[in-house]
């Protein structure tokens, strides 16, 4: 069924198809009756420490939430550390400065960590990202810019019978509640210990993105691999984004090849795990690289680009834009193509407006 | 394609003129974008908005400067064609205009104000289908009443 949805609403659509017998809005919860609890937090702190009570005790737990989770970044680690299948997702809403920056906060949080171009992309990344969640045993983030949350488009939606199937019934082997199989849950590590729960993790998120690829190809989507390409065969430069940027990026490369220009734009869905693999086979024949993004890392590179710099060998550019939510023009992603195109790349990081 | 800026001082309306036009282009199994501008200022006092509608997949959700169509909601609005093409057309809420296409809503209850205009746009845009916008109404507002403003801008637009 096609609805028009924006981004909030596909991820309302998806909690209420995948917790039934909600609306998941405020207004509703007087009128809430079913064996699914919603909760609403004040803060960002409770939100993550709640989520983390509830999944510890063995139920599906999904979260939502616009705030900054800098305040809270202890807590996700030890969500992640603790192996909790929590799903959230969250969307950038201007509240502080570098508001862009949630992927600064969600980083090294041991997150496995997706982001949406579209409100499409939202519901059909919010049913991989629970089921992963839940096959891995590691909370899943799908991210969304504000600009997507707002905008509607076209959403292709499964009916409730084919996503309950999809998404099956969650039945946690360890719980808090399960008085019959008691455990020790979030014990003391000495040093050692720690150093191989970090190493279980790493093999953990590291191993993800083969479920990842896999749940992909099982459930009945479009694909959605974790890099997507377009145009990047036999493209002379690249940018590479993520979010709803990339749609205009793909309309200025249409431009641009129609004028003889090689270019072609790669998007990030999956930033952790990392894909290096499919950056580096992507990028190997490009000539040159410009990473736009929305976050900085003042005295140093942003986010992103760091990563690529670590898959391509060549000339690459970092570009730095709307840190307050504004969106970057198509004469502006021209004007990167344009410069590309003539070699001017430098060490430092640009900033567009 | 088609693209439309949509301007007023009130945000709610101009979020459900986006409700309501994406509604009735997705019953005509169109592509279409509908969206606030991203560039536009928290401190602003006046909002604006796009709707794009086309044959074929739209992507970017940036702030076009090449528009089919402006409409202004409010009365009084300062009007501001710049990003109008050539054969575009600017529709302004007043009860007499000589240089702009016009919809009189200027003594319609202000909550209601954008069916009016709305009905307006339908008749000189054609980007969507009458019915279409009618039954998206409807839908969204569950409201007979509402379909008679939508109808009298309709009528009145000239």
């Amino acid at each position: 069924m096609r609805l028009s949805l924006t981004g909030k609403q596909s991820q309302e659509k998806f909690l209420q198809q995948s917790t039934p017998h909600t609306v998941v809005t405020d207004s509703h919860l007087p009128n809430f009756k079913s064996s699914v609890q919603i909760t609403c937090t004040d803060t960002p702190q409770d939100l993550i420490s709640t989520s983390i009570g509830s999944s510890s005790s063995g139920v599906r737990t999904i979260i939502t939430t616009n705030s900054s989770l800098t305040p809270s970044s202890n807590t996700l680690s030890v969500a992640s550390l603790l192996r909790l299948p929590i799903f959230m997702n969250s969307t950038q809403i201007g509240l502080e400065d570098n508001y862009y920056s949630k992927i600064s906060e969600f980083k090294d949080s041991g997150w496995i960590q997706m982001y949406a171009e579209t409100p499409q992309e939202v519901y059909d990344l919010s049913i991989i990202g629970l089921k992963l969640a839940e096959e891995v045993k590691l909370p899943v983030v799908v991210f969304q810019d504000w600009i997507t949350y707002r905008t509607y488009q076209p959403v292709e939606i499964l009916d409730d019978k084919t996503l309950k199937k999809m998404i099956g019934e969650y039945y946690s082997k360890q719980s808090l509640t399960n008085f019959r199989r008691p455990f020790t849950f979030n014990a003391f590590l000495t040093a050692n210990e720690n150093m191989k729960a970090k190493k279980d993790h790493e093999n953990t998120i590291s191993f993800s993105k083969k479920k990842y690829h896999n749940l992909t190809k099982k459930l009945p989507f479009k694909e959605y691999p974790p890099m997507a390409r377009y145009k990047v065969s036999g493209a002379d430069y690249v940018i590479v984004s993520k979010g709803s940027t990339t749609g205009i990026v793909k309309d200025v490369v249409d431009e641009l090849r129609q004028e003889g220009i090689k270019a072609g734009s790669l998007k990030l869905r999956l930033f952790r795990p990392f894909p290096f693999q499919e950056v580096s086979e992507a990028l190997k024949n490009s000539k040159g690289v410009a990473v736009i993004e929305r976050n900085t890392s003042l005295g140093s590179y942003p986010t992103i680009y760091k990563e690529i710099k670590q898959s391509f060998m060549g000339s690459l550019q970092s570009y730095v834009y709307g840190l307050k939510g504004g969106e970057v023009s198509k004469e502006e992603i021209r004007e990167i193509f344009v410069k590309m195109n003539k070699k001017d790349f430098d060490e430092n990081v640009r900033y567009l407006r | 394609m088609q693209q439309v800026l949509l301007k007023s001082k009130d945000q709610n309306q101009l979020e459900m003129s986006l409700k309501i036009l994406s509604h009735a282009a997705n019953q005509e199994n169109k592509y279409f974008l509908a969206y606030p501008d991203p560039n536009s200022l928290p401190e602003s006092n006046s909002f604006d908005a796009y709707f794009k509608v086309s044959d074929y997949l739209l992507r970017s959700k940036d702030t076009p400067g090449n528009l089919d169509y402006i409409l202004f909601f409010d009365k009084n609005s300062r009007i501001d064609t710049r990003y109008l093409k050539k054969n575009g057309k600017a529709i302004i809420n007043s009860s007499r205009e000589k240089r702009y296409n016009f919809i009189d809503a200027t003594s319609t209850p202000q909550q209601n104000v954008y069916f009016v205009m709305l009905g307006g746009l339908t008749k000189l845009s054609r980007i969507l289908n009458k019915e279409s916008v009618k039954k998206a109404i409807l839908e969204i507002t569950k409201s007979e009443e509402k379909l008679n403003f939508f109808e009298e801008g309709y009528k009145k637009a000239k």
